[in-house]
C-alpha cells in the first residue's frame, strides 16, 4: 500500500515539474560570506605646514572607517602587507584614465572585492576628504563623493562616509552616527545622564545633566530631538525630594518637568508620535504605568495595580503605536506582557524563568528582547539577555560570560535594539563594573565598547540621526 | 400439595431428572423473555480489518474450439426430372448458404488473426494487469527510473547550492532570481541565461558564477540521458 501511494507521489511531482519540457529545480538559500575590503592609509594632499596634526586626523579618519566597517560584519579586512601596489604613491583613480592611477589588476590578483581610496586636506580648520570605492572583479566605481567638514567633526565625517557605502551597497541606511544615552557616574559619586556616539569613543560623550543628584532612565523621543529621563527634583513646598519625570531638548537645552506625582515617576518610553510619554509609577509597594500627553499635560492611567504588591513596570511602545510590552508581577514572578495600546488582549509571553524584565520592541516589531534570570540570586542565578519573537515562541539565549577572574557568571543586563534592529546594546559586570556591550541579534560579533571602571546604566541606542 | 406428594413418592433418580428439568425449563424461560421482552443487540458482522484483494489470479482460459472447415460436398440425388429440378434447386440454395456460412466465418477469422498481427508489430505495452504480488508498471517513468531521477534532481540541486555564494551586504534584501540552463548528455551546461533578474547586477553575477562553477554536472543515468539533455532546467534563486 505504502509503495502504491509513494508512487502516487512521485508520479504527481514528476508532472508537475515535467511541464513543457523544463524542469525546475528551487536552489535553495546562499552561503554567505564577508567581502574582501582593502582599507589603504589615506593620502594627504594638504600643505605640510599641518605636519603632525594632518597626520593624525587622517589615522584617526582611518580607525573610525575600520571600527565602522568591521560591526558591520559585511567586510574582512586586507592585510596591508598583502598590497602588491605602494598606495602612498598611486591616485585616487585607476589607469589607464587617471595619471599615476593605481593598477586594478594588482587588486585583483590579491581577490580584492572592494578597494576603498581616500585623499583629504585641512585648510583653515577645515577638512576636506575625497573618496572612492571600487568594485574591483569588474573594475567599477561604486561611488566617488567629497565630504567637507569643520575639522573638530571628523570623526562625525568618517562615520558620514561609512553610513554612505552601507546605504550604497544595501540599500538600508547605516547607524555609525547614531549615539547612545546613559546613565553613569563619570564626574564624582552622582548618577547623570549622558549621551555619545554608538562607538563609545570618549571624545564624544557629552554631559546632558548636572544635577549633583540622581538623574536615571533616559530615553529618546523618536525624531531623536529630546530626552526623557527621572530626577530626584528637589520640591520646596513639601521640602523633600521626589522622582520626577523630565524633557531635555538638545536644541535649546531645556529642561522641562512632565510629570511630579508623590512616588517615583521613571522608566520613561516615547509613543511613535511623539506627543505621549509612558513611565512606571511607583508608591507604596503598588506600581503602575501611566501616560502623560506633552501637549496637554493630562495624565493617564494605563495599567493599574490591581491589589498590594502587584508591579507592572518598565513600559515600551512598538514602532507601529498599537502594542505595548512591560514586566509585571501579576502572576507572582516578574514575567513579560504585552498588550494593545487601546488596553485590550493582555496576554503573557514569557512563562520560563525566576525574574524576567526591561523587554524591549525591536523596530520592526516583530521581536522582543529582554534579561531574564533563571534562578534566583540567592540560588547563584544570573541575568542574561533574550531575545524572542513578540508572541513568545522561538526565545534565544544572546548572552553568556563568566565574570573576570572568577566562576560565577556575569550579569548582563538593560537591553536596547539599534535602529536598524541587527544589533543590541546591554550592560555586563562580567569585569566587575557595569561596561557597554554590543552583540548582533544572533548571538555573534559581541563587541566591548566601553573600557573603564565606570558604572553604566540604562543604555539606550537612539533612532536615526539627521546627518 | 398434589405434585409434591408425587415428587416425594419418586425415586432419587428420577427427582434428579425432575430438577434438572425444572432447572433446564428455568433458563430457556429467561432466555424466552428476554428475547420476546428485550432488544437484542445486533451482531456486527463486519470485519475489522478489511483487506482488498489487488488482483485475483488469472482465470485459466480454456481452449476455444476452432470453427472446423464445412468441406464442399455436393449430393447427387436420382430423381424424376419434375421432381429433380424442384429439388436440384433445393439443393442449390442450400449450398449457397452453406458456402456464406463458412466464408463469414473465414473473414472473421481472418480478422482475429490481422488484429493479433497488429498488436505484435505496434509493441503496445499491455494494460498493466495486476497479480497477486507483482507491481504492476506505472504511467510515465517506472518506478526505477523515477528513482533514479529525483535522486539526480536532488544532486543536481546540491551542486549548484554549495556553489551558490552571496556576499553578506546582499543577504537580507529579498533578492530572487531565475536562471535557465541546458545541459549535454555529459552533464556539461551548455547554456546558461538569466530568465527573470533580481534588478541587482550583482545578485546576477553571483547566480551565472555559481552556474559555471557547478559545470560540469553530474553524469546523466543512462536510460535518462535523453529526456533530460532535451529538457531544460529553470533553477530559482534562492
Amino acid at each position: 500500500m505504502i509503495k502504491y501511494v509513494f508512487l502516487l507521489i512521485t508520479i504527481f511531482f514528476t508532472s508537475s515539474f515535467l511541464n513543457a519540457g523544463q524542469i525546475y529545480i528551487n536552489v535553495g538559500s546562499a552561503h554567505v560570506k564577508k567581502s574582501l575590503l582593502a582599507l589603504p592609509a589615506l593620502n594627504y594632499y594638504g600643505s605640510f605646514s599641518s605636519g603632525k596634526r594632518a597626520v593624525k586626523t587622517g589615522q584617526e579618519i582611518y580607525k573610525v572607517i575600520k571600527n565602522d566597517l568591521q560591526v558591520s560584519s559585511y567586510f574582512s579586512f586586507v592585510d596591508p602587507a598583502a598590497f602588491l601596489e605602494d598606495t602612498k604613491l598611486t591616485g585616487l583613480k585607476p589607469k589607464p584614465g587617471a595619471p599615476n592611477g593605481f593598477d586594478f589588476n594588482k587588486w585583483k590578483v590579491i581577490e580584492t572585492d572592494f578597494l576603498i581610496r581616500i585623499g583629504y586636506k585641512i585648510n583653515a580648520g577645515k577638512i576636506e576628504m575625497d573618496a572612492y570605492v571600487y568594485y574591483v572583479p569588474q573594475a567599477k566605481t561604486v561611488f566617488a563623493r567629497t565630504y567637507k567638514a569643520e575639522l573638530s567633526m571628523t570623526r562625525s565625517l568618517a562615520h558620514r562616509f561609512s553610513n554612505d557605502l552601507v546605504v550604497e551597497l544595501t540599500g538600508k541606511k547605516g547607524i555609525f552616527n547614531t549615539k547612545i544615552a546613559f546613565t553613569a557616574n563619570l564626574h564624582g559619586k552622582f548618577k547623570e545622564i549622558y549621551v555619545m556616539d554608538w562607538d563609545g569613543h570618549k571624545s564624544s560623550i557629552k554631559r546632558i545633566t548636572r544635577s549633583k543628584n540622581l538623574s536615571i532612565s533616559p530615553d529618546w523621543s523618536p525624531d531623536g530631538k529630546k530626552l526623557a529621563f527621572t530626577n530626584f527634583a528637589y520640591h520646596p513646598k513639601a521640602r523633600t525630594r521626589n522622582a520626577d519625570l523630565f524633557l531635555y531638548t538638545f536644541a535649546t537645552g531645556k529642561m522641562e518637568l512632565v510629570a511630579y506625582k508623590k512616588g517615583t515617576n521613571s522608566g520613561a518610553t516615547f509613543h511613535p508620535n511623539g506627543r505621549y510619554v509612558y513611565y512606571t509609577h511607583s508608591r507604596n509597594a503598588v506600581s503602575d504605568i501611566n501616560r502623560v500627553d506633552l501637549v496637554s499635560e493630562r495624565i493617564s492611567s494605563i495599567i493599574k495595580g490591581r491589589k498590594k504588591w502587584t508591579l507592572d513596570l518598565e513600559p515600551h511602545i512598538s514602532a507601529d503605536g498599537n502594542q505595548i510590552v512591560f514586566s509585571s508581577t501579576r502572576s507572582g514572578r516578574p514575567m513579560i506582557y504585552t498588550m494593545s495600546i487601546n488596553g485590550t488582549s493582555l496576554k503573557r509571553r514569557t512563562f520560563a524563568g525566576w525574574y524576567n524584565s526591561s523587554p524591549r520592541f525591536s523596530p520592526d516589531g516583530k521581536k522582543i528582547v529582554f534579561a531574564g534570570q533563571d534562578r534566583g540570586a540567592h540560588k547563584g542565578g544570573f541575568f542574561d539577555i533574550f531575545i524572542m519573537n513578540t508572541d513568545g515562541t522561538n526565545m534565544q539565549r544572546l548572552t553568556s560570560a563568566m565574570k573576570v577572574n572568577s566562576s560565577k557568571n556575569a550579569n548582563n543586563e538593560e537591553p536596547s535594539f539599534s535602529p536598524d534592529g541587527q544589533k543590541v546594546i546591554f550592560t555586563s559586570d562580567r569585569t566587575h563594573r557595569k561596561q557597554l556591550y554590543i552583540v548582533d541579534i544572533d548571538g555573534s560579533n559581541e563587541r566591548r565598547i566601553t573600557f573603564d571602571r565606570y558604572n553604566y546604566e540604562k543604555p539606550r541606542w537612539s533612532p536615526y540621526l539627521e546627518q | 400439595m398434589k405434585v409434591i406428594q408425587a415428587y416425594d413418592g419418586l425415586t432419587p433418580f428420577s427427582k434428579n431428572i425432575v430438577i434438572s428439568l425444572g432447572l433446564h425449563l428455568f433458563i430457556i424461560s429467561i432466555f424466552t423473555i428476554k428475547f420476546t421482552l428485550f432488544k437484542t443487540e445486533n451482531i456486527i458482522f463486519e470485519n475489522a480489518i478489511r483487506v482488498d484483494m489487488v488482483a485475483l489470479p488469472e482465470k485459466i482460459k480454456s481452449k476455444t474450439a476452432k470453427p472446423s472447415k464445412i468441406k464442399n460436398k455436393t449430393v447427387r440425388l436420382k430423381q424424376k426430372k419434375k421432381k429433380a429440378k424442384y429439388f436440384k434447386k433445393k439443393q442449390l440454395k442450400a449450398l449457397k448458404e452453406l458456402k456464406a456460412m463458412s466464408a463469414l466465418d473465414q473473414i472473421k477469422q481472418d480478422l482475429i488473426n490481422d488484429e493479433k498481427n497488429k498488436e505484435n508489430t505496434n509493441n503496445k505495452p499491455k494494460d498493466p494487469v495486476f497479480k497477486g504480488n507483482i507491481i504492476a508498471s506505472g504511467d510515465s517513468l517506472d518506478g526505477l527510473n523515477q528513482l533514479k531521477y529525483n535522486k539526480y534532481l536532488s544532486e543536481v540541486k546540491r551542486r549548484i547550492n554549495q556553489n551558490f555564494v552571496l556576499p553578506a551586504y546582499l543577504n537580507n534584501q529579498d533578492l530572487k532570481a531565475k536562471a535557465l540552463i541546458a545541459i549535454d548528455m555529459q552533464g556539461y551546461i551548455i547554456k546558461k541565461e538569466i530568465l527573470e533578474t533580481s534588478n541587482n547586477n550583482l545578485f546576477d553575477q553571483s547566480v551565472l558564477t555559481s552556474i559555471d562553477k557547478s559545470s560540469p554536472l553530474p553524469q546523466p543515468p543512462d536510460r535518462l540521458k535523453s529526456l533530460l539533455s532535451k529538457n531544460s532546467f529553470i533553477l530559482s534563486f534562492p
